[in-house]
């Protein structure tokens, strides 16, 4: 297993994605809270010098807040166009067809793709809502945010993004088309907030994790916990759907 | 085969995950009439202190949120936590009028009262003898009541009114132009006499329907100041904050000789501190707006002494 844990990272390095992802959590971490610092400013031009700070929350919880926003929308769109290729890519171009004859095993091989760039996922997503913390902290005044309800954000929004990993991996397994296998996540992972909240089961699926950080606070609701608790379920069953899809896969 | 076994396996085990999550949230307790649901948060094995805290008007819960508004406060859950941090054992309840249908054939304020009051003889059932009960704005006043039929250590009065509610609903809606409707309705409700022509104050603004008459007739006959003042062996706390919009300060001062009055300075009626005015009415629906520190420091300072 250890070798295939060293493959992974290994890969992951050469082919610059945990820097795209990493660099991309870090850049919205920073340009989030500056951008709401700077929003009063260039909104008073084009509103006639209104005082807009009154209307809005123009404070640490804001740049926060915004940051969520990006990590849900942008940072998930990234992740997904990074690593669409995960499993897909190497399938189509034949890259495994010559270690699967030497022995490789593809579940362990989709296993350690998952473990790596979980791990990875799950701290980039907690480093980066820690520096947009501390940041938002240090160019804002008024009521601040507990560095532990951002540690909570980072593994809850980590947690989401890692169901979207998975999800492009059973996609890519099932369709070997990496483009369709990331359209597909994003579709999910887009609509999924929308479609769970029309019927009020947000709860019981990853929706619920982008509504439980919303909170923006440190200890976690009812609801918060069946949300955590589903969501790494609905993990480990995409996954378990993926090694019974990849099992059958024709490799040739 | 192993895998779809393993995934049946794993949707068995989140059916009980959450069966298990939500059974270790509330617990249910029977009294006469009603089952309460409620939250014992312990803090320590064999503690013999426990803070009831008692929710404010409306179907609040027992975080102290609005049932069916959008958003939450969470002002007693961050109650709960901080008094928790202090080493006081926490009992919340759901309000009865949670579910509707425990209060449609009796709309009584009193029936509250009676709950609280079935809730403290339950508590000195499970050995706890020092019982202090922390009412939130309405809940100031059931909480005072229940201490007049059942002995407590102590009441805590948060962001409570001094006067009766009718005195205060005067106020309120003669604030935004209302008075002389609001004052007939009143008069009428006064009398024991249910007011019936046209009221003329939109329903959203209050609804003096013929359920919220009665409520409020039941309501209206208590006089907060006259209650705490009749606590001759109990302990007596007052907190109030600075920014509150519904009940002003001037009520905490009207308790003056009671027991301890605290300012809370910058805190409003959900006891969140707040630093601009637009803020004020946003921490009612966003629990990232903190509960004053102060509340549960005085608490802690009032039990010890």
């Amino acid at each position: 297993m250890k070798t295939y844990l060293k493959k992974e990272v290994l890969y992951g390095m050469r082919n610059y994605k945990f820097l795209i992802i990493f660099a991309v959590y870090i850049f919205f971490a920073l340009f989030d809270p500056l951008m709401l610092k700077f929003l009063p400013i260039i909104l008073a031009d084009q509103f006639g010098g209104m005082d807009i700070t009154e209307a809005m929350a123009i404070d640490q919880a804001g740049a926060i807040q915004n940051f969520l926003n990006t990590n849900y929308q942008i940072v998930t769109l990234v992740i997904a166009i990074a690593l669409m290729g995960l499993v897909a890519s190497e399938i189509k171009d034949k890259e495994i067809i010559i270690p699967t004859c030497l022995g490789m095993s593809l579940k362990k091989w989709i296993v350690s793709k998952i473990f790596v760039y979980s791990i990875f996922i799950i701290a980039s997503s907690i480093i980066a809502q820690l520096i947009c913390n501390i940041y938002a902290l240090t160019i804002f005044e008024g009521r601040s945010i507990e560095i532990s309800a951002s540690l909570k954000i980072g593994l809850l929004m980590g947690v989401f993004h890692i169901f979207i990993l998975s999800l492009i991996i059973f996609f890519g397994a099932l369709t070997k088309k990496h483009g369709i296998s990331a359209f597909l996540a994003l579709l999910a992972a887009y609509t999924l907030p929308a479609l769970t909240g029309l019927f009020n089961i947000s709860k019981y699926t990853p929706a619920g994790l982008i509504n439980e950080a919303g909170y923006l606070v440190s200890y976690f609701s009812t609801d918060g916990i069946i949300s955590l608790v589903w969501s790494v379920g609905a993990i480990a069953i995409i996954i378990l759907l993926s090694l019974i899809t990849i099992e059958s896969t024709e490799l040739v | 085969m192993k895998e779809y076994i393993f995934i049946g396996v794993i949707v068995l085990a989140l059916a009980l995950a959450t069966l298990f999550v939500e059974a270790s949230n509330l617990k249910t307790i029977q009294f006469d009439d009603v089952t309460l649901e409620y939250r014992l948060d312990k803090a320590s094995r064999n503690n013999d202190t426990i803070v009831v805290l008692v929710a404010g008007s409306g179907a609040t819960d027992y975080n102290g949120n609005s049932v069916g508004a959008k958003g939450k406060s969470d002002v007693l859950l961050q109650l709960s936590k901080s008094l928790n941090d202090y080493g006081y054992d926490t009992f919340r309840f759901n309000k009865r009028n949670v579910k509707p249908e425990n209060i449609i054939g009796n709309p009584s304020f009193d029936v509250f009262i009676d709950d609280l009051e079935n809730v403290i003889i339950w508590l000195k059932e499970q050995n706890y003898s020092k019982i202090y009960l922390a009412g939130h704005s309405q809940g100031s006043l059931v909480a005072a009541l229940a201490a007049q039929r059942e002995q407590v250590e102590g009441v805590i009065s948060l962001a409570g009114t001094a006067r009766p509610i009718n005195q205060i609903l005067l106020e309120q809606l003669h604030r935004i132009g209302y008075y002389d409707e609001a004052k007939k309705v009143i008069d009428s409700l006064l009398t024991n006499d249910l007011y019936t022509e046209e009221i003329g104050i939109p329903e959203n603004i209050v609804s003096f329907s013929d359920v919220n008459q009665i409520f409020m007739m039941t309501w209206m006959k208590h006089n907060p100041y006259k209650v705490y003042k009749s606590l001759n062996n109990t302990k007596l706390l007052f907190m109030q904050g600075t920014k509150d919009i519904q009940v002003s300060i001037e009520e905490l001062y009207l308790f003056d000789g009671l027991g301890k009055l605290v300012e809370l300075k910058g805190s409003n009626h959900v006891l969140k501190v707040i630093s601009k005015e637009s803020d004020n009415l946003q921490s009612y629906t966003d629990p990232s707006f903190l509960l004053d520190p102060n509340v549960a420091k005085e608490i802690d300072t009032f039990i010890r002494n």
